[in-house]
């Protein structure tokens, strides 16, 4: 049941009780006036019958006109009032006999009247009829005062009835009210009760939470279940607490999101601005090594050039010009001091060129690889030597890189190649390329000697040699270089052989 | 050290430090029968010393510049590229043609030297042979075929 329709049905049940205790005043008040009404009909009654009474006895004694006349007036007023009285059912038949009675006492004062009236000389007044006469008017008076004093008994019946009809319903009203006061008292209880339990609790339960929400606990809900307004509010204020969480939730995260963005922004700002000195201490570390590294290089290619220059020139000198003096044996370690210094300028020459690789600018053009390797097979290999080969050269995809630079490998992969197939009775040189994703491949293959692939770590280091000086030439720079450069255009070089079957050079370089 | 006299009118200038690449140069020159009137200035200072005829060379009475200059990069006190310098931006000396004789083929010398204007950049090469040839052929190139103003 709502508070709206409770509150309506408190006020209908007040509003019919109000009718209910009304009408039953009314009517009580009514029955009672009524009862009021008859004792005093009654009271009149009795009245009038006694001054009847009075009147007769004084008419009886005295016989003179004025009571007569008085007794008339009464006994009409008497009738009259008789007459208009409203008898109950109950008392029809004593208000008829009443009537009767008061009709025969009219009578009964007339032949009383008469008798006393008729002119009786006052001789014939002691004589026979005299008693007579007596006898008739004590006779008559009796009858009247019978009849009076039925009336009057009658009345006093009624007065009797109607003074108990009075008390009756006095008592039954106190206890008809009595009743209705507890049923009003009951209902206010039972009213107040209800009222407490499904609207003063809920508020103190929807204030009781309203305060826990607003201190922070969004998961708190209201445990209203009455099937009324506060049930409902229960639920919005349930459901808007919901809503709030949602949205609260949201919004904190999107704070905590903010938060953590900004800390990150901060944190890459830090990193950056560390990566930033970093890189300047790097840069200025790297500049000052290359500077030495440039000064070194530099004192290299003059100063080392110098001393072998003159040992070379002088021991030649010596070869020449004092021929005669020296023996055969003289001649020999002088030809191995010339080898040696050569060979030593040799190394001086490749390990500045390697170095030069390193600082060298790159500018990288558009090239053409297959033109490129061609007229370098022509240019390095001799040739008497180059009739012997088989050079194949398959068609090369075109390249952009650094031109001097990727001449430099493949000029390297190609004396290599002549070099370690030199001993083979037919030498044979493939080159070709392979388009991939994102790259380029260039590979040249050969059947010379090989290599064990056990080694294969130590063939791109500087130096770094497979066979003795004696069995081919060389400084162990060229592959080191040529590495060098690919590294430098973001490729990859390596290599794929076995002793006896030939190597295979393959690099990349990207598109 | 001046006490060739009679070299008061050299054609070829040698500014070179090291005494050993000194007398091999002056054998090519001598195998290769080269025998132009040469002489050796050991630094850069003292090849100034000659050309501006100032210091030892302030007697010096012969007015002829030298047909050549070889020139050496790493000297003592004043470099080769600094004497490069100097003669490029003189009027009088700029006329002379100067070839650098070194032992590097370092790209910033080279590049360097051309941009003060010399005129031809040799490696001296280590063998010995390559090396008579190389000197023979300066020698026939800038003393013989090359026509410079006088």
């Amino acid at each position: 049941m709502t508070i709206a329709t409770g509150l309506k049905l408190n006020i209908l049940i007040s509003a019919a009780i109000v009718v209910i205790m009304s009408t039953v005043f009314a009517i009580t008040f009514m029955i009672q006036k009524k009862a009021i009404h008859q004792v005093d009909f009654a009271d009149k009654l009795s009245r009038g019958v006694y001054e009847l009474n009075e009147l007769s006895g004084y008419y009886i004694i005295h016989a003179e006109e004025r009571p007569k006349v008085q007794w008339e007036i009464r006994h009409r007023s008497l009738s009259a009032l008789l007459r208009s009285g409203s008898p109950k059912e109950s008392q029809k038949v004593f208000f008829l006999k009443m009537e009767r009675d008061i009709d025969e006492i009219e009578v009964l004062f007339h032949e009383l009247v008469m008798l006393y009236e008729k002119d009786v000389p006052d001789s014939e007044k002691n004589s026979i009829d005299g008693p007579m006469l007596k006898a008739k008017r004590e006779q008559l008076a009796d009858l009247l005062s019978l009849r009076l004093r039925g009336i009057s008994r009658i009345a006093r019946i009624i007065t009797v009835e109607n003074t108990t009809a009075i008390e009756y319903i006095n008592k039954e009203t106190a206890a008809l009210f009595s009743s209705f006061a507890v049923m009003v008292l009951m209902l206010a209880i039972w009213f107040s009760t209800r009222i407490r339990k499904s609207i003063a609790g809920p508020i103190e339960k929807l204030s009781e939470g309203t305060g826990i929400i607003r201190a922070g606990n969004l998961d708190h809900r209201i445990d209203i279940v009455e099937d009324n307004e506060l049930g409902r509010l229960s639920d919005s204020f349930n459901q808007m607490t919901e809503y709030l969480k949602t949205t609260t939730v949201s919004r904190n995260d999107l704070i905590q999101e903010i938060a953590r963005r900004k800390e990150a922004e901060e944190e890459i700002h830090r990193f950056n601005t560390e990566l930033e000195v970093l890189v300047s201490e790097r840069t200025s570390k790297l500049e000052s090594a290359n500077r030495e590294l440039e000064s070194f290089s530099y004192s290299v290619s003059h100063d080392l050039r110098t001393p072998l220059r003159a040992i070379e020139g002088f021991s030649r000198i010596l070869e020449e010009e004092y021929r005669d003096l020296i023996d055969d044996e003289g001649k020999r370690i002088i030809s191995i001091i010339g080898d040696n210094t050569r060979r030593m300028s040799r190394l001086i020459d490749d390990l500045l060129a390697f170095a030069r690789v390193g600082r060298y600018e790159m500018s990288p053009t558009p090239l053409d690889m297959e033109s490129m390797v061609k007229s370098l097979f022509n240019e390095i290999v001799p040739d008497k030597e180059a009739q012997r080969i088989t050079f194949i050269v398959h068609s090369l995809a075109k390249s952009h890189a650094d031109a001097s630079l990727v001449r430099q490998v493949w000029a390297n992969l190609l004396s290599n190649a002549v070099k370690f197939s030199s001993r083979e009775d037919h030498p044979r040189i493939e080159v070709g390329s392979e388009t991939r994703e994102g790259e380029t491949l260039y590979y040249i293959k050969d059947n010379g000697i090989g290599f064990d692939m056990a080694y294969v770590n130590k063939l791109f280091g500087v130096f770094q040699r497979l066979h003795t000086v004696d069995e081919f030439e060389g400084t162990g720079v060229g592959l080191a270089i040529a590495q060098r450069i690919i590294n430098r255009h973001g490729g990859r070089i390596w290599a794929e052989s076995s002793p006896g079957k030939g190597a295979t050079f393959s690099f990349t370089l990207p598109v | 050290m001046y006490h060739m006299t009679k070299h008061d009118c050299a054609e070829i200038l040698l500014v070179e430090d090291n005494p050993l690449d000194v007398e091999l140069t002056l054998r090519a020159f001598k195998k290769n029968k080269l025998a132009n009137p040469i002489i050796v200035a050991k630094d850069g200072s003292e090849a100034l010393d000659f050309l501006y005829r100032r210091g030892i060379y302030a007697g010096r009475s012969c007015t002829d510049m030298p047909r050549v200059i070889l020139l050496d990069l790493k000297l003592p006190k004043v470099d080769g590229l600094e004497v490069l310098r100097d003669i490029k931006h003189n009027e009088r000396l700029k006329k002379i043609p100067v070839v650098v004789l070194t032992s590097s083929h370092e790209d910033k010398d080279i590049i360097e030297s051309y941009g003060l204007g010399v005129n031809s950049y040799i490696v001296k090469p280590v063998e010995f042979d390559k090396f008579i040839v190389a000197i023979a052929e300066i020698g026939m190139y800038w003393l013989v075929m090359n026509v410079c103003p006088r």
